[in-house]
């Protein structure tokens, strides 16, 4: 048996049944990245001595009674997350020798749970991207086409999971940044609920729209981790303090009657031929199993890139103040004065694309133009978010199905050159975040070229459960989450 | 829209970036065009509508005021670029 190819799940069970030690399987996997990842890139920092250490406790603690699902599951950690003295970067040069001080809070309740933490993955800096080219560390290759993107900005997390260097991985999603790549590397990808899941101890892009969520290759595994991850935190203050359900037993939910709108704007112009007919075939299957597909109007989808980068920037240019090269993180060489100091140590520590977003943010928050941006960009947000309100409202709406992407993989260095088409590749996810709605990103096919292709199911306020279940429905239905990589480049 | 280099580097300044005459250019020209993206949103019908500044409407929860950090002033030190006696250090600021 290669161990690396089970699913979370499936891993689980094998280590509960003993059939595979925690030791056995991280080893598999620590032995799986070795021979990968040079030519992959996915991880920036890896942890094998106390990997080995966490399996061998998990070890130990299977088989009693305090072990959960995921005691001795090794784990793919976003380097967004913050890891108690485990270099913690960001896709940064300015963090490229931090070391925090804490943990965050969910990386510290998967520990808790049992989870082995393989190492940390690479990503765009800062989370600002769509490629995962804007990493210091160099960009990930996607491992279905190795001169292609994963996608970002949490690639590294979906090219570690696509290619079986994990068991399961962590994802942030501002913009899109689970759901992209997920659907470009053919796994599942779920943005939770806006304060389902705590931020504390994430490094900061976007406050009003960072959410931390699971990275797996099946919706069974997502729920499996999001039952963990989610939950009321203190030390988050947006944090909702709401019970968690068992989403595991809710993925096996009948879909007959089920109500799916369709929203018309999400399926114009930008949609490529290919995406289309697989998701098409998508929506079929679900009539198949009895559900009922509902065209809908979301008429304010496309001002939600103009309103993101509006928002998304100006909070960034607010939370990277805090990189002043005094109390952590790089500082330049010999300042004059402590404002040489801020200026050098800033152009010095961040990349092209962090930078242009901390400018445009600095601009849409500066006198004379808050109110033209920033407010507006905030009203317009509210009927973007009032859109899918009505929506799920008036036509009674279970799910929303749509495209994640409008395209597949596209190839590094393609949209390098122009940030306004690298920004219109989060078009179909951007607007979950703003109204700070459950989104799913799901594999429905392949294009002739041989890659994935990706759907998404949105879901109402903290109803994770009903995504899950109806994208559990699809997976037991059809093959395409088993599609594995093996043997391209 | 089109913004102005004078602009770029006003911007620039009050963001603490260094930037190079070239990045300038560069920045001028592509904040213009992701300005000019944004334009449209000029179009919409706001009036009476109330900014959305969070996901989800929530008052900031209270707790009770107790301490709960230890002293860690080593343990955040030991990130800094440059520490003495106990403080961060900085260039001097006062002439």
């Amino acid at each position: 048996m290669d161990a690396t190819t089970l699913t979370l799940a499936q891993a689980a069970q094998a280590l509960n049944a003993r059939e595979i030690s925690a030791q056995e399987l991280t080893r598999a996997y620590l032995e799986r990245i070795e021979a990968l990842n040079p030519a992959l890139n996915a991880f920036i920092t890896l942890d094998a001595e106390r990997a080995m250490e966490a399996a061998a406790a998990a070890d130990t603690r299977l088989g009693q009674a305090s072990a959960t699902p995921l005691t001795g599951i090794p784990l793919a950690i976003k380097d967004l997350f913050c890891t108690q003295n485990l270099r913690t970067t960001c896709g940064s040069a300015m963090l490229a020798n931090f070391l925090p001080p804490y943990e965050s809070t969910v990386t510290a309740r998967l520990k808790a749970a049992g989870a082995v933490v393989l190492g940390k993955t690479n990503m765009d800096e800062f989370a600002m991207g769509s490629s995962n080219e804007t990493s210091f560390f160099g960009p990930v290759r996607n491992p279905w086409a190795y001169d292609r993107t994963p996608g970002g900005s949490s690639g590294g997390s979906a090219t570690a999971m696509a290619a079986g260097l994990c068991a399961g991985a962590l994802g942030t999603d501002t913009g899109g940044s689970i759901r992209q790549p997920a659907a470009m590397t053919g796994i599942t990808g779920l943005k939770p609920t806006y304060g389902r899941v705590s931020r504390f101890g994430m490094i900061a892009f976007a406050s009003s729209l960072d959410q931390a969520g699971p990275m797996t290759r099946t919706v069974e595994d997502a729920a499996l981790l999001l039952q963990e991850m989610a939950g009321f935190d203190p030390k988050d203050a947006t944090s909702i303090n709401e019970p968690v359900p068992d989403y595991h037993a809710a993925l096996g939910r009948d879909l007959k009657g089920l109500r799916i709108g369709m929203p018309a704007e999400y399926f114009g112009e930008g949609l490529g031929q290919e995406s289309r007919t697989a998701i098409e075939a998508a929506m079929e299957v679900y009539r198949s199993l009895g559900a009922h597909i509902h065209p809908i109007s979301l008429p304010m989808t496309r001002h939600a890139i103009p309103t993101y980068y509006i928002i998304a920037p100006a909070e960034a240019s607010s939370n990277l103040a805090r990189y002043d090269g005094i109390r952590f993180g790089h500082r330049c060489a010999d300042p004059k004065d402590l404002k040489d100091l801020y200026c050098r140590t800033r152009a010095e520590g961040f990349g092209a694309e962090v930078k242009r977003r901390i400018m445009l943010g600095t601009y849409v928050l500066s006198s004379g133009y808050y109110d033209a941006y920033y407010r507006k960009a905030q009203q317009v947000r509210r009927l973007i978010a009032e859109d899918f309100s009505r929506a799920f409202r008036e036509h009674d709406l279970g799910v929303i199905l749509t495209p994640t992407a409008p395209e597949t993989a596209f190839k590094l260095g393609e949209k390098n050159a122009d940030p306004v088409s690298m920004y219109l590749s989060d078009i179909y996810t951007i607007n979950v975040n703003l109204a700070g709605l459950p989104g799913i990103s799901l594999p429905c096919g392949f294009d002739a070229k041989g890659l994935p292709i990706g759907f998404q199911l949105i879901g109402r306020p903290l109803d994770e459960a009903t995504i899950l279940a109806t994208g559990h429905a699809y997976q037991l239905a059809t093959q395409w989450h088993k599609a594995r990589p093996e043997g391209k480049s | 829209m089109s913004i102005t280099v004078e602009t770029v580097r006003h911007v620039a300044t009050l963001a603490r970036l260094e930037i190079s005459a070239e990045e300038t250019g560069i920045y001028t020209e592509q904040l213009s065009r992701i300005l000019g993206l944004m334009e449209q949103l000029q179009s919409i019908p706001t009036e009476g509508v109330a900014p959305m500044s969070h996901a989800v409407a929530m008052t900031m929860p209270e707790r009770d005021d107790t301490v709960t950090n230890t002293n860690q002033r080593d343990t955040l030190l030991a990130n800094a670029p440059d520490s003495e006696e106990g403080c961060f250090r900085v260039p001097k600021i006062i002439e």
